[in-house]
């Protein structure tokens, strides 16, 4: 994953649109994304999408990904996640930079593709952590294994915690959160609006 | 979720459910070698019209299992709205995860890695106290479980007493 610096946001062209050399790569883009979806989603997909890739692909909405807290172990309660969702630069980048839903086919099954391509946008940008022993989230449900120190979960905007691979599988099925059933973007989407 | 994390997990339900089985079902693999076919044993529910009667069914697990369903079939001939003619369940909890199909409004009925042999049997056996006729497999059991309850009585019954003879 290509991390953007800040300069890498004034030099990307976020209207790819309006560029008609863009839509080209734009193309290339889904033919990629169809490739690799073909091999059924998977959390290792998650890797294989760059930066790039992302803006490329039509987003109602663009987060930075950088300026997103790297440890979230302090998180512990429902009110931390919320203050860390009001920390996410919601109007960034400017409304001119944000890329324009870009309609890149009528294909219907091409259209899953890209709404694929856009979940692993969103599950990017749930916050990830490492397991501190937190006596609360003793197991993934999924798997139904006990986490062990240190390994990697992934919290959900309810505060319900996973191993980042079994959740990240699930949530390419269902937006759903597997132990509560909140939908993850409409809480995600909430959040931003009351910021 | 890699095979041997699914098997992983089926095999901690087998042995979970050796330890304690729970009541109202049996459950064991179809061949020792293969964790991905059960066969389980229903108990007809107490007060239900399936009372008496012993069910046998398989579950087929796809490798991809908590993520997906597994398929149910019985085997043993059962009259019910929401099993088709062939034996083959259909209960929304083993519906194929998916936003937009079903809605959000309806994720709780849906499939849901949580669920394991005994959420699923559970569920089984509750269909069987209460059909639930909006979308009926069997459509034909369906009408005259709402319009000929007599007749739907007799047939369900006759394989109560057809399950006795089997299990024999
Ligand atoms: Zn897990
Ligand atoms: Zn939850």
């Amino acid at each position: 994953m290509v991390e953007p610096s800040a300069d890498l946001w004034q030099q990307l062209p976020f209207s790819a649109a309006e560029e008609p050399e863009l839509q080209d790569e734009a193309k290339e883009t889904t033919e990629r994304v169809k490739e690799e979806a073909q091999q059924g989603p998977s959390s290792c997909w998650l890797e294989h999408f760059t930066y790039r890739d992302y803006q490329l692909l039509p987003c109602t909405y663009v987060i930075r990904p950088s300026d997103m807290m790297d440890d979230y172990s302090s998180l512990d309660s429902h009110s931390d996640y919320q203050g860390f969702l009001e920390t996410m630069p919601l109007n960034y980048p400017p409304k001119k930079y944000q890329s324009p839903r870009l309609r890149l086919t009528e294909n219907p099954e091409e259209e899953e593709l890209v709404k694929m391509a856009k979940r692993v946008g969103l599950i990017q940008h749930l916050p990830t952590g490492s397991y501190d022993g937190c006596r609360k989230n003793r197991e993934c449900v999924i798997c139904m294994m006990e986490f062990s120190l240190g390994e990697g979960v992934r919290y959900l905007p309810c505060m319900h915690t996973y191993h980042i691979e079994c959740i990240n599988s699930w949530l390419m099925r269902s937006f759903v959160c597997p132990s509560c059933l909140e939908p993850v973007d409409a809480a995600l989407l909430t959040s931003y609006e009351t910021n | 979720m890699s095979e041997s994390q699914s098997s992983l997990l089926l095999r901690k339900q087998l042995s979970e459910l050796n330890k304690n089985p729970v009541e109202g079902f049996s459950a064991g693999l179809i061949d020792d070698n293969e964790i991905y076919k059960w066969e389980v044993l229903i108990i007809g529910p107490p007060d239900t019209l399936y009372e008496g009667g012993f069910f046998k069914a398989h579950l087929h697990f796809p490798k991809e299992y908590p993520l997906r369903p597994p398929r149910m079939k019985f085997i043993t001939e059962i009259w019910h709205p929401n099993i088709d003619k062939n034996g083959d369940v259909c209960i929304s909890i083993l519906h194929e995860p998916g936003d937009d199909k079903w809605g959000y409004e309806k994720a709780s009925e849906r499939w849901l890695p949580v669920h394991t042999v005994e959420t699923i049997l559970i569920s089984v056996i509750s269909m069987l106290a209460d059909p639930n006729d909006e979308s009926p497999a069997n459509v034909d059991a369906a009408k005259e479980w709402r319009e000929n309850y007599p007749e739907f009585k007799r047939k369900v019954a006759r394989c109560v007493r057809k399950s006795q003879e089997e299990c024999v």
